[in-house]
């Protein structure tokens, strides 16, 4: 039941259908704003709870399957119905501000490039929000730097907390998560459409002179995805190439990604078992040493492809990029390998591409 | 003078390579019993010879006086290896050097390897050679 007052009703006859976090209200049960359609699953907003087992429930053995954001609404998001998003936490990324008032303050190893002046209404305190958005595209092109301002004034409060979809169907979360004296404000953007997103973010408090400019890398996990990276750019790594193996349908990242584990792989040398569970032939198995390596690569070969038009080519990377097992194992068969093989299909989509051992 | 490089020697088996990575090409080329001279040379009339012959003329030449060289030299190559790190969909033959022999017998038909003994042959490792020649040529199909 929607506490009184805070409803409306449209002047149109058909009246308005979304409610709590955006989402259709189904009405299908007695009563306004009772349950509502997250897609996955129908949420009873009655007891804060979906009516039905979660789909992702296996990876969260320790919640009910029915619980929404995991019983912590505050850190969490269930977009969907169907898996979590957990809000970057801007602590973990960035120190503490030193407390340098005057001049510019920074995280430890990010080069500054721009210091930003502007001019505060008079008698106010204002706060300057800038974002460097540098877009980075399937195929590894890094746009111009693209610099969005925004001044506001804490008097007159910030956007709430929360997560929406924006008018193009992008996922925007955003939170308010540093200390109010530098109020602090975020935006995230679902990197899908650009292959990850990097953000250069500078806050600006004119009145007391605190000028900090950080270079931030954020990855917005979706819906079957719960890996918690300490370094950011793995993440987004992880994120880009999860979004390339589903596009392509091939299995590049699922068979030989950093997140497979050397013992899957001395499995597969020896019994054909891959690290994601299918039973095929014994070969050698080989797995990328990072997400990033692995990313580089999958550019690399994109651009060779696109030039050359080979559909299935080796590549030196000049670093160690990869390693694995020989097919049958043994006590030699663990080799490093800075070689890369990319096979491309009919229609040049990436369908393998793994460290080659030998 | 020719140059040669064990590299050209993959592009001879670009329809197959990294099947292995998919249980769907497993299914469909198992029927091929890669150690029974028929079925190879099936496979190679099938399946490799219509992706070989849509390359470029220097690039065909390259990969064509590789495979001579090394299936004369064939100590200087390990066959078994070159099919291995290919991660194909179909099993290793007992005898790879003449799995890759039938296929130059479909390939090049009624030619021998012989020719390559009376060229002055410059052997080349360089991983990176097909893409520097293809960049030359104007790209990987004729």
């Amino acid at each position: 039941m929607v506490e009184p007052a805070r409803q409306f009703t449209a002047t149109n006859s058909t009246g308005y259908r979304f409610g709590f976090n955006g989402k259709e209200k189904s009405d299908e049960i007695e009563g306004s704003g009772v349950d509502y359609d997250y897609g996955a699953r129908i949420y009873d907003a009655r007891a804060g709870k979906f009516l039905s087992v979660d789909p992702m429930n296996h990876k969260y053995p320790s919640e009910t399957p029915y619980h929404f954001g995991g019983n912590n609404p505050i850190n969490y998001a269930d977009i969907g119905g169907a898996d979590t998003i957990k809000f970057c936490n801007l602590s973990t990324i960035y120190p503490p501000l030193t407390s340098n008032l005057d001049g510019l303050v920074k995280a430890p190893g990010v080069t500054v490039t721009n210091k930003y002046l502007i001019t505060p209404a008079k008698g106010k305190d204002v706060f300057l929000y800038i974002v460097v958005r540098q877009m980075v595209s399937a195929n590894g092109t890094v746009s111009t730097p693209y610099h969005q301002e925004t001044r506001f004034y804490p008097n007159n409060g910030f956007a709430d907390n929360g997560v929406y979809d924006d008018d193009d169907g992008d996922l925007i979360a955003f939170r308010r998560i540093c200390p109010a004296d530098l109020a602090t404000y975020l935006e995230l953007k679902d990197p899908k459409e650009y292959g990850g997103l990097k953000l250069d973010i500078a806050f600006q408090h004119l009145s007391d002179k605190i000028q900090f400019v950080g270079r931030l890398t954020i990855a917005v996990l979706a819906a079957g995805e719960s890996l918690e990276f300490s370094d950011p750019e793995e993440a987004v790594a992880f994120r880009d190439l999860s979004l390339q193996e589903q596009e392509s349908g091939g299995h590049f990242l699922s068979r030989h990604g950093a997140q497979t584990s050397l013992s899957s792989q001395y499995k597969r040398a020896i019994s054909g078992l891959t690290p994601d569970g299918e039973l095929l032939e014994e070969t050698d198995a080989s797995r990328f040493l990072s997400h990033r390596k692995e990313l580089d690569a999958v550019n690399a070969a994109k651009a060779r492809y696109a030039k050359t038009g080979e559909k299935a080519f080796t590549m030196e990377m000049k670093q160690n990029i990869g390693e694995g097992y020989l097919e049958g194992g043994g006590k030699n068969s663990y080799k490093v390998t800075s070689k890369v093989r990319a096979v491309f299909d009919n229609n040049g989509k990436l369908k393998t591409l793994y460290p080659v051992l030998r | 003078m020719i140059t040669i490089n064990p590299i050209y020697i993959d592009y001879v088996l670009t329809p197959l390579v990294g099947g292995g990575d998919d249980a769907k090409e497993i299914a469909i080329y198992s029927v091929y019993q890669t150690d029974i001279e028929d079925d190879v040379k099936l496979l190679a009339k099938n399946i490799l010879l219509p992706e070989f012959i849509k390359q470029h003329k220097q690039f065909k030449e390259a990969i064509k006086n590789s495979l001579a060289y090394y299936l004369i030299y064939n100590e200087k190559i390990d066959f078994k290896s070159v099919l291995i790190s290919s991660l194909l969909p179909i099993k290793t033959p007992k005898n790879p050097m003449l799995f890759f022999q039938w296929i130059w017998d479909v390939f090049f038909e009624n030619e021998t390897i012989d020719y390559i003994k009376n060229k002055i042959v410059v052997e080349d490792f360089d991983i990176n050679a097909p893409y520097n020649l293809l960049t030359k040529i104007g790209g990987y199909k004729n």
